[in-house]
């Protein structure tokens, strides 16, 4: 191994399995009363089961709280990738298909969590959605039905979807070009194939591979997340993840080894709906392989019909989320200025800036934590991603066994590592600040930065540094003077979309600020409860304006820097 | 005496396969020239002469710059510039900036006296008032000159020419390729041209090594 590697291992790999396993260990040790007795003794090694289990095997609604998770993790994937190749295979030659994939990149800077108020002030049974229908239809009262919160998840599902299509539109749109697509659904068109279908014969198996392991960061996240199972996920009972948080956070010393059990099993669910994915995976591959063995490019792939359907949900799929998110949108923004707001008119029917003015008045201590902690983690991560690169550029070392590391954050559940953690700062009495916050950020941004600047590496072309020796730079030099000026774009992306990571973070800030920390994300959340769409409304947007305006820089700084040097462009 | 740049019995190979060996000494205001197909090894050589052999690469022999051996130095502080297929003026540096990168500093010169240097050399290519421009906003032929010139600055002790006009159109070809060999004798410095072109070979007008 060489030192980078280990450096690595130091900063990202011992800390996360450090946390996991004292996130898990205490659900293995013997139940301990509030006053510190213990309660009941057992041993593992006889084939007892830890009374921590016992107590969670018999919590009401486990099970249904782990089929939810386990659901979430594997639907919103699956809804995801469907739609985004079905996109991609429809659109392949429109324009409009390009400015779908552009409109699709904003939203990724947009807040989990401010995504999911979005579609609950939408979809609620008095949101716009409902608003509307009753304007055409007559309702003079909301209807009946809940769809935010229903124990069904649909609304949790396609709350993560709206922001994971995206990412995953992005993450395939990036790998494309490495498919020589084109060519291939030339190929198969002359053997008899229609386009779409011959996209998704020839270019989705190719494809897919190159987005897998993003795939599969959404299957975690998606199992257990909690903001957005909060805000969209059932109440009776939440998501596993969910409810972890809430026992983790009691003040009783049971509820902490209830949380511990719940932790694994959380990493259970985790592995599991990875495990049943990568059956799905086999299946899926043999099916392909079964359609191409029978090669009947004159049935149901030539079909007229069969291509239409395809194509039409192709189309919609992606355009339909993006219009979703952007009416969500308008909806928080009139929500954020409501007075009142009857049911069923469609516009707020009183206007104010009250919770505006309510929120600014609040907010410079949430803004001033989010933005230093922000700083602080993206800055480290930049810092130890160049150092890294650095000594493997110079080290001509291989890099393979890097990325295990790196993608571990986004690989084990947050909820699992981060409670972790914070049982080892209460251990090692690191009292809850902002450095410790900045800290757990770390884990999440490093990442992303981490694979962002490894790419402007690959990339520079490595004449530049040559020619800059051979006019005397020293390696120092090299690095200030040409180095760094030249990948000033790709660390600019860096550094914004760390920063939005960051912004938007909910769990590590609220578990290890033990909400002493409060950042425009945590405050956003807590209003959960509170029920006031304006309040949610405003909070919501101003979640949303910091990584909005980091997304904007990324684009707009290199070409203000670089206004005068087109080859920079 | 100044015996230019000597190779002594070097001799370059990947794995158990030799790609060539060689020994030759380059006079200063002289330009050799190494020609041969591609996959031959004259990259490889140019890459070992000026400090940076790959570590796939096992070297032997000697790099004799002014009768000093070079084998141990590393590759920025052997002296040694050159000249890429591409000007590759540095994107985010003005021309001046360009110029200025390598600029050999003089004891007690002023900044001032720095900047009339590069002016002079601007002048002495042809581009007298193009220090601020953006390197981007310059033809193909006023790069080339540029980058020479960037090279001339940073006074190297030897200079090599990896097929630099192999990127530019028969017309601009003719014109840069003078240029660059009046300016490189006129600069006395030994070079070692590498090309496949054997126009290239003749306006050289040295001694030609075919491997």
């Amino acid at each position: 191994m060489s030192w980078s590697t280990r450096l690595l291992f130091l900063v990202l790999g011992a800390p996360l399995l450090i946390g996991s396993v004292l996130a898990l260990a205490p659900a293995f040790s013997q139940y301990t009363l509030s006053d510190g007795s213990l309660n009941d003794s057992f041993n593992l090694f006889a084939g007892q089961i830890p009374p921590a289990f016992i107590a969670l095997f018999s919590t009401p609604g486990i099970a249904t709280s782990a089929i939810t998770s386990l659901l979430a993790g594997l639907l919103t994937p699956a809804l995801s990738l469907v739609s985004v190749f079905l996109f991609l295979a429809a659109s392949q030659r429109g324009r409009a298909g390009k400015l779908i994939a552009q409109l699709s990149a904003p939203v990724l800077a947009i807040p989990h969590a401010a995504a999911a108020f979005a579609l609950a002030l939408l979809l609620s049974p008095t949101g716009i959605a409902s608003r509307i229908i009753a304007s055409v239809a007559g309702w003079q009262l909301p209807p009946d039905f809940l769809f935010i919160n229903h124990p069904n998840s649909v609304a949790l599902v396609l709350g993560l979807a709206l922001k994971e299509a995206p990412f995953v539109l992005l993450v395939a749109l990036a790998a494309l070009p490495s498919t020589d697509a084109p060519r291939r659904v030339a190929l198969a068109r002359t053997l008899g194939y229609r386009p779409t279908a011959a996209w998704l014969l020839t270019v989705a198996p190719a494809l897919y591979p190159l987005i897998r392991l993003p795939l599969f960061a959404v299957i975690v996240f998606a199992s257990s997340t909690v903001d957005v199972g909060l805000i969209l996920g059932p109440s009776l009972p939440p998501t596993l993840s969910v409810r972890l948080v809430e026992w983790f956070v009691a003040p009783e010393i049971e509820q902490r080894q209830l949380a511990s059990a719940a932790a694994l099993l959380q990493l259970f669910i985790s592995l599991l709906a990875l495990g049943i994915w990568l059956i799905f995976e086999r299946l899926i591959a043999r099916a392909y392989a079964a359609i191409a063995a029978r090669g009947a490019p004159r049935a149901a792939s030539t079909d007229m019909r069969f291509e239409a359907v395809l194509t039409a949900v192709g189309n919609i799929l992606i355009p339909t989320s993006l219009v979703l998110v952007l009416m969500g949108i308008t909806a928080l923004c009139f929500a954020s200025v409501s007075a009142q707001w009857r049911y069923p008119a469609i516009l707020p029917t009183a206007w104010s800036l009250q919770h505006w003015s309510a929120a600014l008045s609040t907010w410079q201590t949430p803004l001033f934590n989010a933005i230093t902690i922000a700083l602080l983690s993206v800055t480290a991560a930049i810092a130890l991603s160049l150092i890294m690169l650095e000594a493997q550029t110079r080290s001509k070392a291989g890099t393979t066994r890097l990325s295990t590391f790196l993608y571990l954050p986004l690989l084990i559940p947050q909820v699992v590592f981060v409670s972790g953690i914070a049982v080892f700062a209460e251990r090692t009495r690191l009292s809850p600040s902002l450095l410790l916050v900045a800290g757990g950020h770390f884990f999440f941004v490093m990442p992303y930065v981490y694979l962002t600047l490894q790419s402007g590496y690959a990339r520079l072309d490595s004449r530049w540094l040559l020619l800059a020796k051979t006019l005397g730079a020293s390696t120092a030099g090299c690095f200030w003077r040409v180095r760094i000026p030249l990948m000033s774009t790709q660390l600019i992306t860096a550094a914004m979309l760390g920063l939005t990571i960051s912004l938007s973070l909910y769990l590590p800030t609220q578990i290890l600020g033990a909400g002493r920390v409060p950042t425009i994300t945590t405050e956003a959340i807590a209003l959960v409860s509170s029920g006031s769409r304006g309040t949610i409304g405003t909070w919501a947007l101003l979640q949303s304006a910091l990584p909005t305006l980091c997304f904007m820089l990324a684009l707009l700084a290199p070409r203000l820097i670089w206004s005068n040097r087109k080859g920079m462009l | 005496m100044d015996t230019g740049l000597e190779l002594q019995n070097v001799s370059l190979s990947v794995g158990s396969r030799q790609l060539l060996s060689l020994s030759c000494s380059v006079a200063p205001g002289e330009v050799i020239t190494v020609m041969g197909a591609s996959g031959t090894g004259k990259s490889t050589l140019l890459a070992f002469i000026a400090g940076f052999l790959g570590d796939a690469f096992t070297a032997e022999g000697r790099v004799l710059l002014a009768g000093k051996e070079l084998n141990a130095v590393p590759a920025e502080k052997r002296r040694i510039g050159l000249l890429f297929q591409d000007a590759l003026l540095f994107p985010h540096l003005s021309v001046a900036a360009n110029l200025k990168f390598g600029l050999g500093r003089k004891v007690g010169e002023s900044p001032r006296e720095r900047d009339l240097r590069i002016e002079l050399a601007l002048d002495s290519i042809g581009l007298a008032g193009f220090g601020d421009r953006d390197p981007a906003s310059l033809s193909g032929g006023q790069q080339s000159r540029v980058a020479l010139m960037r090279l001339l600055l940073s006074e190297p002790k030897a200079i090599l020419l990896d097929e630099p006009f192999s990127n530019l159109d028969m017309q601009l070809r003719e014109e840069i390729r003078t240029f660059t060999f009046d300016t490189l004798r006129a600069a006395n410095v030994p070079a070692f041209l590498v090309t496949h072109d054997l126009a290239d070979a003749q306006a050289a007008g040295g001694k030609i090594i075919a491997l």
